[in-house]
């Protein structure tokens, strides 16, 4: 192989180190990017979605409370509004789910919704809806689908704390490629150096050497060179010139 | 020390490596899972670094005894390296000290972990744990030699200074048939291995990587509870009957299959491992019968499997040895100690040595009672030097004293004495699960990383027996 090949191998091999590490942290980079973008936004999705279902919890909770005090009418209307308004938020968060438990918890609500609003809106229609039917029939089943959106709103919660944590922690994937090298590039960089030094340096200030010994002592050229590359060509060149210079005319 | 031509058998050796990697590679193409970026990484890195030297350095066929010895030290150590880069790359749980632990682990044959969740890693990377038990099983070294077939004298230099000289005493081949020998009793036991797990019912990926695993006495496992994940005697007797083969001189098994006179019916070391495993496993069992299991079959299986894994250095488990009786954990760690024969995939103080010591010993009583007569050290039908004997006693002085100054420095570091001290024992005999924290059915993540430092330099110290290693740190062996 030429020397030309042999130093241009070494800066093609110091060159794709640099490229690989480049193109696996820029890779890194970005899915980082993406997942963690994707995991936050689904998951603040999610813990609005939960929020607003609450919200009109509330709502259906001050429409009961009307149909008891005996504004029918009033109370009716509120409940058809914020049940429309549950079930649309129900839907989307049905529809963005981040969290394994988050399938459980929306297969409970819809299972116990439907029957909580059957039961209310025959309770908000009877003529006698009193305060003891709420308390015992209704209240409890609108406690359960609460505490069931309570649930999705901690699990998403707690899923934006854990997304903060992989946030602090990756990084770390992402810069070791390159880290990694850094480092193998400066000990490379020493090999390459050590390698030019002694296959090319220290050969020619050997045959330098010969050629000057030859001059001034008339020292017979002897210099020893491991490769066959043109650093030996030019010591079997110089030496074909010392024995010629040698020969009598 | 001609550092180049050092860089160019090393460079042999990367290669080695990277054709595993490859493997590790595919098979996570074929999973899909998260292992592919930093295997794909490693293996160009790997192999731009295998590549690099041989550009550079021109065949050369001869290599002085200590560039010998730092081909097989330097390989050992790069290997150690290259091997933890899948791994940190990978992240979770490891960091820079945890990834070169579990590396030096798997190279050494050790088998000690610091996973809390095994299972949790996708399976490219399991696999590529199990390789570096194969890999280092065999040693590094030897593999390469095997493959290589042109290196001259550089073969004999290389595989004088990987293989265990108490080793070379059972071979009677040539180099290179020596050689061809390990690999074909490696592969041959490995390829036996996976037909009876698959045959007893493990998958295929489970079968290949335990047998990885048990044929180089390492002990990596694919599942959280190792062996007794499966739950299946027939496994056990498997992984048990290969353990102990793979703890034999790989020259005797040869020659037993290969129905010679110098077979393993024959070798009184070989004797000496059989009979004294068999008192162990019934003196743990007696042991543990009444105060840890009911039945006498309970107490075989699980005394049986244990004694085996960890005389052998495998450390599989299928109980947890670490509540079991003291007596019992005495009894496991003097067998922790002692470990299997030399010419095995085996690590630690071997057998042969210790037979050595007991025989030495003896000669030694006989020459006080006759202070005139001429005691000869025997091994079967065969004179120990003097020489043998003296290195022998030095090494096990060593050994000791490595060991003592490993659980003082661990105890330094908070860690208690008996995780500490046993810890030091598993890593020093490349044998995995120790007692207290690091006991069978838990790991060395609650080790701190100081102390991870110093375990991993006893794996390396166990398995490069003491000397090789050592002289890699003395200035002089570098002119």
């Amino acid at each position: 192989m030429s020397i030309r090949l042999k130093i241009l191998s070494g800066f093609i091999i110091l060159a794709s180190l640099l490229i690989i590490s480049g193109l696996i942290s820029i890779y890194e980079l970005t899915k980082l990017g993406n997942s963690v973008n994707k995991l936050l936004r689904d998951n603040y999705l999610s813990i609005d979605y939960a929020r607003q279902m609450s919200h009109s919890l509330e709502k259906q909770n001050s429409a009961i409370l009307l149909a008891v005090a005996g504004d029918k009418g009033s109370a009716s209307d509120l409940f058809g509004v914020s049940v429309m308004e549950f079930e649309e938020y129900f839907e989307k968060a049905a529809t963005n789910l981040t969290q394994p438990d988050e399938k459980t918890l929306t297969d409970s609500i819809s299972l116990v919704f439907n029957s909580y609003r059957q039961a209310t809106e025959s309770f908000i229609a009877s003529s006698n809806a009193s305060l003891n039917e709420y308390i015992t029939t209704i209240r409890p089943m609108m406690e359960t689908i609460q505490n069931s959106v309570d649930s999705l709103l901690l699990i998403n919660q707690q899923a934006l704390t854990e997304t903060a944590a992989i946030l602090k922690n990756s990084p770390y994937r992402t810069i070791m490629p390159g880290l990694i090298v850094i480092i193998t590039s400066v000990v490379f960089s020493m090999l390459f150096y050590y390698m030019i030094s002694y296959y090319f340096i220290k050969p020619v200030i050997g045959i330098t050497k010969g050629i000057n010994d030859f001059i001034k002592y008339k020292r017979p050229f002897e210099v020893a060179v491991d490769t066959k590359d043109e650093v030996n060509e030019l010591k079997e060149a110089v030496k074909n010139l010392t024995t010629l210079k040698n020969t009598p005319r | 020390m001609r550092l180049h031509v050092l860089s160019r058998y090393i460079g042999f050796v990367l290669l080695l490596n990277a054709a595993f990697i490859l493997f590790s590679l595919l098979l996570s193409i074929h999973y899909h899972d998260s292992g592919f970026y930093p295997l794909l990484f490693t293996l160009l890195l790997t192999t731009l670094w295998a590549v690099f030297p041989m550009i550079f350095v021109p065949k050369t066929q001869s290599l002085s005894n200590k560039e010998g010895y730092l081909v097989v030290v330097l390989s050992w150590i790069i290997s150690c390296f290259i091997g933890m880069l899948p791994l940190l790359l990978y992240g979770g749980e490891f960091t820079v000290v945890k990834a070169f632990f579990e590396s030096v682990s798997g190279y050494t044959t050790t088998g000690a972990s610091i996973i809390k969740d095994v299972e949790a890693l996708p399976k490219s990377l399991l696999f590529w744990r199990s390789s570096m038990h194969w890999i280092g099983g065999i040693g590094i070294v030897v593999f390469m030699l095997v493959i290589l077939p042109s290196l001259g004298k550089a073969q004999l230099t290389l595989s004088r200074m990987e293989i265990s000289p108490l080793a070379q005493e059972n071979f009677r081949f040539r180099t290179r048939k020596m050689l061809n020998v390990i690999l074909y009793v490696y592969i041959g036991l490995t390829l036996c291995d996976i037909i009876l797990l698959r045959i007893f019912g493990m998958n295929l990926f489970d079968a290949v990587t335990h047998a990885f695993a048990t044929i180089a006495t390492g002990g990596f496992s694919t599942k959280n509870t190792s062996i007794a994940w499966f739950n299946s005697v027939p496994i056990e007797m498997v992984t048990m009957f290969f353990m102990f083969v793979s703890g034999i001189h790989f020259g005797l098994l040869y020659s037993t299959f290969t129905f010679k006179k110098s077979n393993v019916f024959r070798s009184p070391i070989v004797k000496y491992y059989f009979w004294v495993t068999i008192a162990g496993i019934v003196a743990v069992a007696i042991n543990l019968h009444g105060s840890t299991y009911d039945t006498w079959g309970e107490c075989f299986r699980f005394a049986s499997f244990q004694v085996i894994s960890l005389s052998t250095t495998t450390g599989f488990a299928n109980a947890d040895s670490s509540i079991w009786p003291p007596l019992s954990i005495v009894i496991i760690i003097f067998f922790t100690i002692q470990c299997a024969c030399a010419g095995s995939t085996a690590g630690g103080l071997k057998v042969d040595r210790v037979v050595i010591f007991f025989k030495a010993l003896k000669s030694q009583v006989l020459k006080i009672e006759h202070p005139q007569a001429v005691i000869p050290v025997r091994v079967g039908n065969r004179n120990i030097s003097d020489e043998v004997v003296g290195s022998v006693t030095l090494f096990i002085v060593f050994y000791i004293l490595i060991l003592l100054a490993s659980t003082m420095l661990l105890a330094a570091m908070g860690v208690d004495l008996l995780t500490g001290f046993s810890a030091s024992v598993t890593t020093m005999g490349n044998a995995g699960p120790g007692f207290g924290l690091v006991g069978s059915m838990s790991n060395f993540s609650t080790i701190p990383e100081p102390g991870l430092v110093v375990l991993s330099l006893d794996m390396l110290l166990g398995r490069l027996e003491i000397f090789g290693f050592i002289l890699l740190f003395l200035v002089r062996s570098w002119r």
